[in-house]
C-alpha cells in the first residue's frame, strides 16, 4: 500500500551531501542514516501506528477515523482553545463563499434547481471547500519553511523548476515547521549547515499535535464556512433564498419563547425558501405538520394516551416539565435561530444529549419518547429543517453520532407521517370526526413522493443516484481547488506548464464578455409569483475578478455533461421529470426553448446544447 | 483502525441496551473511548492479526433500534449500510425467537449483503442459572437455528457480563476476516469507496515522485 511504502522511503531518507561541502563523508551519512532509520523505527510507535492506521483504514470514514485518533493527542481543553480563537474565516476562504454564491447567482442552468440538485451543488462546494482549508493551512504552515505543495509547484514548472529545485525537498517535507528552508541554488552557502537528520521522536509527535490542530481548524473552518454561505445567502438574496419575511403565523406558536429571549429576527431563516423550487417538501412538511397538530389535539381531548398509543415503558417520566421545556427550548433554537445545517443537527444532538442526560436509555424508550415531544411540541417545519440537514450537511461530517441523531428524528417524522387509522384503536376510529380520518386516510409519503421517502423504503437506489451526481460534481470541483489554489500562491507568477492556467486565460479573454453580460441579466423566472431578482449591489461588491470567471469555467468546462448528469438526479423519480426536462432527447419541444434569449445572453453551456441540437437536425 | 457499523434488533424487552451498556463498560477501562448513557454508542476492541500475530482496533459504532412492533417498519433507515448486525432474543421468551428469526429473515431479505455479519444471542442466561425452569428456549434449538441459517450464536448474561465481550470478539474477528478478503480481491479500494475520500491527516510529501532525485 502507497503509505507503507511511503513510510519506509521516509525512514531511509538519506543525509543529502551538500555538493561544496569537502568535508563531507559520504560513507558516514549513509551509517547516519540507517542508525537513524533504526532509531526512529524503534522509538517512534506513533508513526508506525500513524502509519498503520491509514493503511489499514477503510470504508468512507477514512479521514474522520484517522482525525479521531490524531485528535487524542490533544487534550479537549486545547481543542476547545483553537477552536475558540477562531471567530471567522480567513479571508482566502470567505472569497471562495462569495465566489461560489456569485456562482449560484449565475442564471446558467435551463430551469430552477431541484433541491437534491441545489445539495449536490453544496457537497461539491463543501469537498472543495474542504481541501481549501486544508491547503490554506498548508500554506499558512509553511510559508517560511519548505512545504511539499510550494515544493512541487517548483517542481512542476519545467526548467526553470529543476533549476531552482532543492535536491532535498522531497525529503524535508513539512514535518518540521521550525526547520529552515533549503536554499533553492545549488551553490547557495546556507545549504552548508543543512544536512538534514532525521526526525526525533519528539519532532514527530509535535508534528502530529500540530496535524491534530490543523484539524480541529478544518473543522471549524468548515463550521464557518457553512454558515457564512447560508448567511451571505441570506444578506444578498438569490433565486435559492431570500430574505425572510416575518410573518404572524411563523411567531405564532412561539410568543411565548420569543417574548422570553429577543431574538434577532434578521438571523431567521425561513427554510421554505431552499424548498420552494421543489414544492413537494413543503407539501409533506404541510399534510405532517396536519397529522401532529391532529394528534396533539386528540391527546389533549383525551382521546389517545400518548404514552401507551407510543409504547412509552411505565419507568419514562413524561410529565418532566423541565425536559419538556429544554427539549422545547433546543427544537425553537434549531427551527428559528439556526442558519447553517451544522447549527441545526448541533441543536438536534443537543435534544439527545437533554434526553439521555445522567442515564442509561434504549432506543425503545428514546425513539417513543422523541415522537412523544414532537408530538406535544408541534414544531413548525420540522420536517423540512431534518431534510435540509440531511441535504445540506457536509456529507463526510454527517456521520456517526450526527447521522444517528438525525435517523432518530427521521425515523420520528417517518413513523408519524405513516400512521393511518388503521393504526388507531376501534374505539378512537369512531371517536374520529370526517376532517381528522381524512388526515389519517393514507401515509403521506404514499401521496407525495420524495426522493428521500423512497430511499427510506428501498435501500437507496435514489441515494445512490444523488451521490452519483456529487460524484461527477467532484470532478468539476477537483479542478476548481487547483484553479483556486493560485489566489494564495501569489509569488508563483510562473504559468504552470501542467495546470489549464492556459486554457483558462484562453477563455477568460473569450468569455469574459459573455460573462460580463450574464451579471447584468436578470433572470426570467417567475417563482410563486415573485420576481426574482439579482441585486446588482451586492453582486458588484463580491470580488467578480479574473477569479470568478475561472470557477465558472470550471463549472462549465464540461458544458454538456454537467446538465447530463443533473437530470440524472431526477431521472429516477418519475414526479419531478415533468418539472425537468431532459433536454437532449425531445427536440420538437426543446429547441424552442431558447426562442427568447438573447445570444449574448447565453452561456457556453446552452451554446452546445443548440449545436447538439443542430447536429440532430441534420442527422 | 477499523470501523464498522453494529445494529441492534430484537424484541423490545430482550435486553438489547443492556448487552451494549455491559460491553461499553467492561471495556471502558481498556480503551477509553466511550460514553455511557447516551443512544448512540461507539467502542473500540483489540484484536490479534492472525497472520501477523499484530493488534489491531476494532471500532464499533453501535446503533441502537427500537424493538416495539410499532415502530419495526422504521428499522431499515436504522440497519442501512450496517456492517454487522447482533440479534437478540431472551432464553425465558419463547416468542422472543421467533421475532428475532423474522429479524434474520428481514436482514437477509433486505440488505442481501453476503458479507453482513449476523450474531444470534440468546440474553438472561443469568435467570436461567438461577431457576433452570425459567428456560423455554434450548441451547439445542438455537444452535440448530443459527447452525441452519449459517449465523454466529451464543448465550449470554448482560446482568453477569457472561460472554458479552466474546460476541464482540467474534464479530471484529469476523468483519476482519471478510476485510481482508475483500481487500485481496478489490486491492484498489482499500483506502476509501469514495475517490473523493483523501487522507489529508498525513501531509508527507511523497518521496516516489516521479520528480524527485533522491527517492
Amino acid at each position: 500500500m502507497a503509505t507503507v511504502s511511503e513510510r519506509n522511503q521516509n525512514m531511509k531518507a538519506f543525509y543529502t551531501p551538500p555538493i561544496n561541502t569537502s568535508k563531507f563523508n559520504a560513507s558516514q551519512a549513509l551509517k547516519e542514516s540507517y542508525n537513524n532509520g533504526d532509531l526512529s523505527r524503534s522509538t517512534t510507535p506513533v508513526s508506525n501506528t500513524m502509519s498503520e492506521k491509514s493503511s489499514n483504514n477503510s470504508g468512507s470514514n477514512t479521514s474522520h477515523d484517522a482525525m479521531e485518533k490524531e485528535q487524542a493527542t490533544l487534550s479537549q481543553e486545547e481543542i476547545d482553545n483553537i477552536s475558540n480563537s477562531i471567530h471567522e474565516l480567513p479571508i482566502e476562504l470567505m472569497r471562495l463563499v462569495d465566489l461560489f454564491i456569485t456562482d449560484l447567482k449565475q442564471p446558467k442552468y435551463l430551469n430552477p434547481l431541484s433541491i437534491t440538485q441545489l445539495a449536490s451543488l453544496f457537497q461539491a462546494f463543501y469537498i472543495k471547500f474542504d481541501k481549501a482549508c486544508y491547503q490554506y493551512l498548508t500554506n499558512l504552515n509553511s510559508s517560511h519553511s519548505t512545504s511539499f505543495f510550494s515544493a512541487r509547484e517548483v517542481l512542476s514548472t519545467g526548467l526553470s523548476g529543476i533549476f531552482s529545485r532543492s535536491r532535498s525537498s522531497s525529503g524535508t517535507n513539512t514535518i518540521n515547521k521550525s526547520r529552515n528552508r533549503r536554499s533553492s541554488s545549488l551553490l547557495s552557502s546556507d545549504s552548508l549547515s543543512s544536512a538534514m537528520p532525521l526526525l526525533s521522536p519528539e519532532e514527530i509527535d509535535q508534528q502530529l499535535k500540530k496535524n491534530a490542530a490543523d484539524n480541529v481548524k478544518i473543522e471549524k473552518y468548515l463550521q464557518l464556512g457553512e454558515k457564512a454561505i447560508f448567511k451571505r445567502l441570506l444578506e444578498v438574496g438569490t433565486s435559492v433564498t431570500s430574505p425572510v419575511k416575518i410573518t404572524a403565523t411563523l411567531v405564532n406558536s412561539n410568543d411565548s419563547y420569543l417574548a422570553a429571549k429577543p431574538i434577532n429576527r434578521k438571523e431567521i431563516f425561513n427554510i421554505k425558501t431552499v424548498f420552494r423550487n421543489t414544492p413537494r417538501y413543503i407539501e409533506f412538511d404541510e399534510h405532517l405538520r396536519g397529522k401532529i397538530e391532529c394528534l396533539n389535539k386528540l391527546s389533549m381531548d383525551g382521546k389517545i394516551d400518548l404514552g401507551e398509543f407510543l409504547g412509552v415503558s411505565d419507568s419514562v417520566d413524561l410529565n418532566n416539565e423541565a425536559l419538556h421545556n429544554s427539549i422545547d427550548h433546543s427544537l425553537n433554537e434549531m427551527i428559528f435561530q439556526s442558519i447553517s445545517p451544522y447549527e441545526k443537527i448541533s441543536k438536534v444532538l443537543e435534544v439527545h444529549d437533554i434526553m439521555t442526560v445522567g442515564k442509561v436509555v434504549s432506543n425503545d424508550d428514546f425513539l417513543s419518547v422523541l415522537i412523544y415531544h414532537i408530538i406535544k411540541l408541534k414544531p413548525k417545519t420540522i420536517f423540512l429543517n431534518e431534510e435540509f440537514i440531511k441535504l445540506f450537511r457536509y456529507k463526510k461530517k454527517l456521520v456517526e453520532n450526527e447521522m444517528f441523531a438525525l435517523t432518530n428524528l427521521d425515523a420520528a417524522l417517518m413513523f408519524i407521517e405513516g400512521l393511518t387509522v388503521n393504526d388507531f384503536s376501534k374505539e378512537l376510529q369512531e371517536e374520529l370526526d370526517h376532517e381528522e380520518s381524512k388526515l389519517f386516510q393514507e401515509k403521506i409519503s404514499d401521496v407525495i413522493l420524495l426522493k428521500s421517502s423512497q430511499v427510506k423504503n428501498n435501500t437507496g437506489d435514489t441515494e445512490q443516484g444523488e451521490l452519483d451526481s456529487v460524484g461527477s460534481l467532484q470532478s468539476i470541483s477537483n479542478q476548481s481547488v487547483d484553479g483556486l489554489k493560485t489566489p494564495t500562491n501569489n509569488n508563483n507568477t510562473v504559468v504552470r506548464s501542467n495546470s489549464y492556467e492556459g486554457i483558462k486565460s484562453v477563455f477568460d479573454g473569450s468569455l469574459k464578455n459573455i460573462i460580463s453580460k450574464m451579471k447584468a441579466y436578470t433572470p426570467a423566472y417567475q417563482e410563486n409569483g415573485e420576481q426574482l431578482q439579482p441585486q446588482p449591489q451586492e453582486l458588484q461588491q463580491l470580488p467578480l475578478s479574473k477569479s470568478n470567471s475561472q470557477l465558472f469555467i470550471d463549472f462549465e468546462k464540461q458544458p454538456v455533461s454537467s446538465p447530463l448528469k443533473l437530470n440524472h438526479v431526477t431521472s429516477n423519480n418519475e414526479t419531478s421529470l415533468s418539472s425537468f426536462p431532459v433536454s437532449n432527447t425531445s427536440i420538437p419541444s426543446d429547441c424552442y426553448k431558447y426562442k427568447n434569449i438573447p445570444f449574448e445572453d447565453m452561456n457556453v453551456g446552452q451554446l452546445r446544447e443548440m449545436y447538439d441540437f443542430y447536429q440532430k437536425l441534420i442527422e | 483502525m477499523l470501523q464498522f457499523k453494529l445494529v441492534l434488533l430484537g424484541d423490545s424487552s430482550v435486553g438489547k441496551s443492556s448487552i451494549v451498556h455491559r460491553f461499553v463498560k467492561d471495556t471502558f477501562d481498556e480503551l477509553r473511548e466511550s460514553t455511557i448513557g447516551a443512544a448512540f454508542l461507539s467502542q473500540s476492541i483489540k484484536i490479534k492479526d492472525p497472520n501477523s500475530e499484530e493488534d489491531v482496533v476494532i471500532k464499533f459504532e453501535i446503533w441502537d433500534t427500537a424493538g416495539q412492533e410499532r415502530y419495526k417498519s422504521l428499522a431499515p433507515m436504522y440497519y442501512r449500510n450496517a456492517n454487522a448486525a447482533l440479534v437478540v432474543y431472551d432464553v425465558t421468551e419463547a416468542d422472543s425467537l421467533v421475532k428475532a428469526q423474522a429479524w434474520v429473515n428481514e436482514l437477509k431479505q433486505k440488505v442481501g449483503d453476503e458479507n453482513l455479519v449476523i450474531h444470534l444471542v440468546g440474553n438472561k442466561v443469568d435467570l436461567v442459572e438461577e431457576e433452570p425452569s425459567k428456560r423455554v428456549i434450548t441451547v439445542e434449538e438455537a444452535t440448530k437455528y443459527a447452525a441452519d441459517e449459517n449465523l454466529l450464536f451464543k448465550e449470554v448474561s448482560a446482568k453477569t457480563g457472561l460472554n458479552i465481550k466474546e460476541v464482540f470478539q467474534t464479530i471484529g474477528e469476523k468483519l476482519y476476516e471478510i476485510k481482508q478478503v475483500e481487500l485481496a480481491k478489490n486491492p484498489g479500494n482499500g483506502n476509501g469507496i469514495n475517490g473523493d475520500q483523501v487522507n489529508i491527516n498525513l501531509p508527507r510529501p511523497s518521496t516516489n515522485d516521479s520528480t524527485s532525485c533522491c527517492s
